[in-house]
């Protein structure tokens, strides 16, 4: 056989470029896992400069009202060497309350891209400032949710039993009046010249917060009540020959819980009371008492501007037209329950004493049925321009639901989506925290709160309760809301703080109660959002709303407006997801 | 004339070197690869460590514990810087001594409390 010489050559050179190849092989597969090193590195920077920028963002978001203009291409670079950056902030489409904040980190190769939806709680009326909202503590002192959005306190209120007023304009109050409640009258008796025994209201009046920067004091109106009052007449007792007659005096008296205001001015049911005084003829012997003195009383509405310092009468079944002869009195006017107010405009309205289903409207003279109400009432109020009821509607779904009628009612409009929890997770196998989602999204329910401790009390032809739980500036409506959602356990997760070594152990129903903003379109929590709802504490088995370290009483809710110097946000931005 | 047959002393002494060459080369290649997969294997468990360290501050943030945190400079309150940082020494082929090492990282977070 012949044999071919070079045949090992050839081969060795085979085998040669053979290894090469190899060789070429592993040094490129080395080299990915070399840059997949290197780039893992990088990647933890551009992820934390991706972070960096989308908290800068909703930072700047927060807290600068021209964020639009600060935000559109905004770069920045950490101290360890990501760089981060950011378009503007779009609307998600479909969901004109949700905006998505796209942020851009880098570092060297690595390129990371992070995205925030956050929930935009907006101001529905553009030509006022954002409320100080301000409720009771169950302790009767005032809280305030100031322009940071904590509730703080500011100290005892005057009168915990009166509503809490406000809209547009400052905080008011009922206070204990000053001194007596009622003029001082002496007057010919069966006994002679004595002081007359009035049957009088206890004396009170309105007061508002005078809130500064570091201050907060109440200034107190002066009552319509007194001597030297713009509504206060009186006419001496006279002697013509041996003929007396006594003195007349004309007051009104504030009375009821009821407190409504719009801007500066404060509207208080009130008495107007008269004492028209003895008549008699005076004999050698004495004196021959003909008609005794008496006091006349009705009902009547008053309005104080504080801008103006005076008091006027809106409603009055009472006229005076000679302070020595008996009043006119309306006969066929219905009696208001002065626990009860609401205004539309000017034009008054309240519901009837005695009858919670009929609904009372203001004239000048007189108080007429104006509507029936098919349920029960708890109060009025007026929203957009319109009388609202604040209605009992029985039991739904376990949950005792009261609502505000007309489509105002959360339990139907803040069915919404609760946003999935995210936190860190800690991984025992690679011993090490993953960010994951905790929670997965949950359907949740709201009904309005405000009648927890009045629904036992509350029975049909009784008295209303006047519970003002609604706090209402311009379009901008707020109340406490009680939310529920249902979670399953997952008993082999561990959790970070805040979540506590329970938590989810067990499958649970919460309820949480919260603040609603209701803005004519939709309701939101305020001012946190849904994302602050996932955190918050269930309440205690009290009547009280937990609102940071403070409980606070449903009862009564106010939205003030107090100037400041600062232009602040008008919207709030509250995170619902990351990824 | 008779060809002659088997390899030349040549072929086979060309072919061994060849052979030589490509096999110690490949050789070399791989002890350096191995060595440099070893300290990539080093590195790894710091950075994730850091990373993990960063996730695990920032969650701690999220809860209300801001104490240990500063202030980004130039911002109103609530924006925070969260550091993490790990040192580690290894040991480099040729120094006697190992070498420190460290890895820095940090970002911002916006802590608000429950009620803002």
């Amino acid at each position: 056989m012949r044999r071919a010489r070079g045949n090992v050559l050839i081969m060795a050179l085979f085998v040669s470029v053979f290894l090469y190849f190899l060789s070429v092989a592993l040094v490129a597969q080395n080299r990915q896992d070399v840059l997949l090193a290197v780039t893992l590195e990088h990647r933890a920077r551009a992820d934390a400069a991706a972070r960096a920028g989308l908290e800068l963002a909703l930072h700047v978001m927060r807290t600068d009202p021209s964020w639009p203009q600060r935000l559109d291409g905004a770069r920045g670079e950490l101290e360890t060497g990501g760089a981060w950056s950011l378009p503007l902030p779009s609307p998600v489409p479909g969901h004109p309350n949700l905006l998505e904040i796209r942020s851009e980190g880098v570092s060297g190769i690595a390129r990371v891209t992070r995205r925030r939806i956050v929930e935009e709680i907006a101001l529905a009326s553009e030509d006022s400032l954002g409320p100080h909202l301000f409720a009771l503590t169950g302790n009767g002192e005032l809280a305030m949710l100031g322009p940071d959005f904590r509730w703080s306190l500011l100290g005892p209120a005057p009168d915990p039993e009166s509503w809490l007023a406000a809209s547009g304009g400052p905080l008011f109050s009922h206070v204990p009046g000053p001194g007596q409640g009622a003029p001082r009258i002496f007057d010919l008796t069966p006994r002679g010249m004595e002081q007359v025994n009035l049957v009088v209201s206890p004396a009170q009046t309105v007061a508002w917060l005078d809130l500064g920067r570091e201050t907060a004091s109440w200034k107190e109106i002066p009552p319509p009540d007194q001597p030297g009052g713009l509504l206060f007449r009186e006419v001496e007792a006279r002697l013509q020959g041996n003929r007396y007659e006594g003195p007349g005096v004309e007051w009104y008296s504030l009375t009821g819980r009821a407190l409504q205001a719009r801007g500066t001015v404060v509207y208080s049911h009130a008495r107007h009371e008269f004492y028209r005084g003895a008549r008699g003829t005076l004999t050698e012997a004495g004196y021959v008492l003909e008609e005794p003195g008496r006091q006349f009383g009705s009902s009547a509405l008053l309005a104080h501007d504080v801008a103006t310092g005076k008091w006027s009468v809106l409603v009055d079944l009472m006229e005076v037209f000679d302070l020595r002869a008996d009043p006119e009195i309306r006969a066929d006017s219905r009696t208001p329950d002065t626990d009860t107010l609401g205004m539309v405009e000017s034009q008054p309205y309240a519901l009837e004493a005695g009858n919670p289903r009929s609904v009372l409207r203001g004239g000048s003279r007189d108080w007429s049925l104006d509507r029936q109400a098919s349920g029960l009432s708890r109060g009025l109020f007026a929203y957009a321009g319109r009388l609202r009821m604040h209605t009992s509607e029985g039991s739904r779904d376990g949950l005792p639901g009261v609502c505000l009628s007309e489509g105002l009612d959360p339990g139907r409009d803040l069915a919404l989506d609760r946003p999935g929890v995210r936190g860190a997770l800690w991984d025992s196998s690679t011993r090490s925290f993953q960010e994951r989602e905790l929670l997965p999204p949950k359907r949740i329910r709201a009904n309005l709160l405000g009648d927890l401790n009045c629904s036992e009390s509350f029975q049909e032809a009784g008295g209303n309760d006047g519970t003002n739980c609604v706090a209402i500036q311009g379009k901008d409506l707020y109340a406490f809301v009680r939310l529920r959602t249902e979670y399953l356990a997952e008993p082999e997760t561990e959790y970070l703080p805040p979540f506590t070594e329970e938590f989810l152990k067990t499958s649970q129903r919460t309820e949480t109660v919260v603040l609603a903003h209701f803005n004519g379109q939709r309701w939101q929590i305020w001012p946190g959002g849904l994302a602050e709802f996932s955190v918050l504490p269930p309440p205690p088995h009290s009547t009280l709303v937990e609102a940071g370290e403070l409980q606070l009483s449903p009862r009564s809710l106010a939205a003030a407006s107090y100037p400041e110097g600062a232009d602040r946000p008008r919207s709030r931005y509250a995170p619902l997801v990351d990824w | 004339m008779r060809r002659a047959s088997g390899f030349s002393l040549a072929e086979v002494l060309l072919a061994t070197l060849f052979l030589c060459i490509a096999f110690f080369g490949y050789l070399a290649l791989h002890q350096r690869l191995i060595y440099s997969n070893w300290k990539i294997e080093q590195r790894q468990a710091p950075r994730e460590e850091v990373r993990s360290a960063l996730v695990e501050r920032l969650a701690r943030a999220r809860s209300g514990e801001t104490s240990n945190l500063e202030p980004v400079e130039g911002r109103v309150g609530g924006l925070w810087r969260v550091r993490a940082f790990k040192t580690w020494t290894e040991t480099v082929r040729g120094r006697p001594e190992p070498v420190e090492k460290s890895l820095h990282l940090d970002t911002f977070i916006g802590v608000r409390r429950p009620g803002w």
